[in-house]
């Protein structure tokens, strides 16, 4: 999903945008997501981006990265790692990958499909990435590389622009209420007094969507409401 | 004509000792160098500091038990996102020290090692979990003005090390083929030498090591290699581009052993590693024909088998389950372990028959 929205975007509103294929190249054109390179006429490559120069790119902050997370809390601080003590885990999940250095050196999205009190807790079993609580204690140089835009999850579009940088309520998705995002929150979060409701894709962007995505993959990420 | 280094995959793993510490070059499922994985589990090696950007390798390796010490970043085989052994081992706290890093943290601790600093600053990892589970990690201080307060990695120097490159020569001279080459040269340099070792899916010729491709993929030389092992599909199951694709099945990877079921209430539960000692199982079997002589005997009589001749293989045949799908039984190995083609009623009713016969 992440993958789809960042190939929308580049083929809407940002075309100078450099998408990786999530193995070793950056994708020149529009690719279908679950296609690999050479398959889709016209789409090549555009350049060659390595496991280590992944790393030289984020460092050096040129990336907006869209992670998942299994938990997160109310300053953002998220969960990619294992459910439970770290020291014996009840769940091991896949450890904190990039998390820490993603969080501390450029500005992190996240995208998840499933809104419960499970993921939204009040406190996060192992911090994989960096909420605004943790950062605020760390050196201006890298408070201020740390940046995280957006959630985005099945209910609802969530940012940390509140006076205390705790999650904020931005827009709630088409049939969903303020009261459903507040009950699917294990924790406060700051609402303005009129939530706006999420816009929908104009028709150019659904032409768009289903160019990019033919197989429907999106579905079986996130099932429409209601199915 | 400088040393030829070529060695078994066996012979280099009877140079370890237990205790050490051993990285594991590749990235998750891919060009991860399974046959000396293997061979390092057919051997009685314990104790030993694992480190690698995890996949398969670190869960056989802590599914038998090897794994005293394992720094990692993190474990899975990418499309299965989380490894089932090294779930099951950490869920059950047989990893008596578990150090998890950033990914970044972790080529920063290599590199640091292969240039003999103590440590190399970063940001990446400063105030995160890492810092709390890891008491021992410290902070070091810009000395200039910026007087920024950096995470100090600290180096990792490895006593051995394993790679699996496309080809390689005799000497050690070798060039990836695919996409990537990951972290392999920093493995290799991080190792102190003696115990440097490369598998490769052919070993060429020096001339030839450029051929049909250029020689920016000539990362490896061989003042980095100690012994090469030629280990055609010797990352197999993991993906060895442009040679060969990761073999995984959407519901259930046939090399786990058939005592973890993936799904259901047995699973994860490491008694089930606890009562099948892992070095017994046909599944640790594998690489090269050479590797493992001794055909695997199957049990079931009802499960039929045939001998077909070996599309690819040039080191003897193999047997097919007739169980499996014709599609499957093109996904010849040629050189060994039928457990990885998916036989979808397990490894054990397939058999090897032995090189040469």
């Amino acid at each position: 999903m992440p993958m789809l929205g960042a190939r929308l975007a580049r083929a809407t509103f940002e075309p100078d945008l450099l998408v990786s294929d999530g193995e070793a190249f950056f994708v020149d054109g529009d690719l279908p997501v679950g296609a690999a390179i050479g398959t889709t006429e016209g789409v090549g490559v555009e350049g060659w981006i390595p496991f280590r120069s992944v790393f030289d790119t984020l460092w050096g902050g040129r990336r907006h990265v869209m992670m998942g997370a299994s938990q997160m809390d109310a300053h953002g601080n998220s969960n990619i790692a294992n459910i439970g003590p770290w020291e014996r885990p009840k769940a091991q999940l896949l450890g904190v990958r990039g998390g820490p250095g993603n969080t501390v050196n450029h500005t992190t999205s996240f995208f998840i499909p499933r809104h419960t009190t499970r993921v939204f807790v009040d406190t996060v079993d192992m911090v994989s990435g960096l909420g605004y609580d943790r950062a605020a204690t760390l050196h201006p140089n890298v408070r201020n590389h740390h940046r995280l835009a957006r959630v985005v999850t099945n209910l609802a579009v969530m940012d940390f622009d509140s006076d205390d940088h705790r999650m904020h309520l931005v827009s709630v998705h088409p049939g969903v209420t303020v009261d459903d995002v507040v009950t699917a929150t294990g924790f406060d979060l700051a609402i303005d007094s009129d939530t706006p409701t999420s816009r929908g894709p104009t028709d150019a962007e659904a032409e768009a969507i289903a160019q990019l995505d033919p197989r429907g993959l999106r579905h079986r990420e996130l099932p429409a409401q209601g199915a | 004509m400088s040393t030829n280094k070529i060695i078994t995959a066996d012979a280099a793993v009877a140079t370890l000792e237990s205790g050490m510490t051993v990285g594991i070059g590749g990235w998750g499922s891919r060009r991860k160098p399974m046959a000396l994985v293997r061979a390092l589990l057919r051997t009685d090696i314990t104790d030993l500091t694992v480190v690698s950007y995890g996949g398969p390798d670190v869960g056989l390796l802590c599914a038998a038990g090897k794994v005293r010490r394992l720094i990692y970043g993190f474990v899975s085989l990418d499309s299965i996102a989380l490894e089932p052994h090294f779930r099951a081992a950490r869920q059950a706290g047989t990893i008596a020290e578990p150090v998890e890093y950033d990914e970044g943290m972790l080529q920063w601790a290599l590199y640091a090692g292969s240039l003999r600093l103590p440590f190399l600053p970063t940001r990446a990892g400063l105030a995160s979990g890492v810092m709390d589970v890891n008491p021992n990690l410290r902070t070091v201080r810009s000395p200039y003005d910026d007087a920024e307060d950096l995470l100090a990695v600290p180096a990792i120097r490895l006593d051995a090390a394993f790679v699996h490159l496309n080809r390689s020569d005799e000497r050690g001279n070798a060039t990836f083929t695919g996409p990537d080459l990951y972290f392999d040269d920093l493995f290799l340099n991080a190792c102190d030498p003696g115990r440097r070792f490369l598998s490769c899916e052919r070993i060429v010729p020096t001339a030839d090591l450029t051929e049909g491709t250029s020689f920016h993929t000539m990362r490896i030389n061989r003042s980095m290699v100690d012994g090469v092992i030629e280990a055609p599909r010797g990352a197999h199951f993991t993906s060895c581009e442009p040679d060969y694709r990761a073999m995984k099945r959407s519901r259930r990877p046939t090399w786990l052993p058939p005592a973890i079921p993936m799904r259901g209430r047995n699973f994860p539960n490491s008694s089930c590693l606890a009562t099948r000692p892992a070095t017994s199982q046909p599944w640790t079997r594998g690489g090269t024909s050479s590797e493992h002589p001794r055909p695997i005997r199957f049990r079931r009589r009802h499960v039929q088998l045939r001998w077909r001749r070996c599309r690819t293989g040039r080191r003897g045949g193999r047997g097919v389950c007739r169980s499996l799908p014709w599609r499957r039984r093109d996904l010849c190995l040629g050189h060994g372990c039928h457990a990885d083609v998916g036989c979808p009623t397990g490894p054990s009713h397939v058999r090897t028959r032995p090189a040469g016969e």
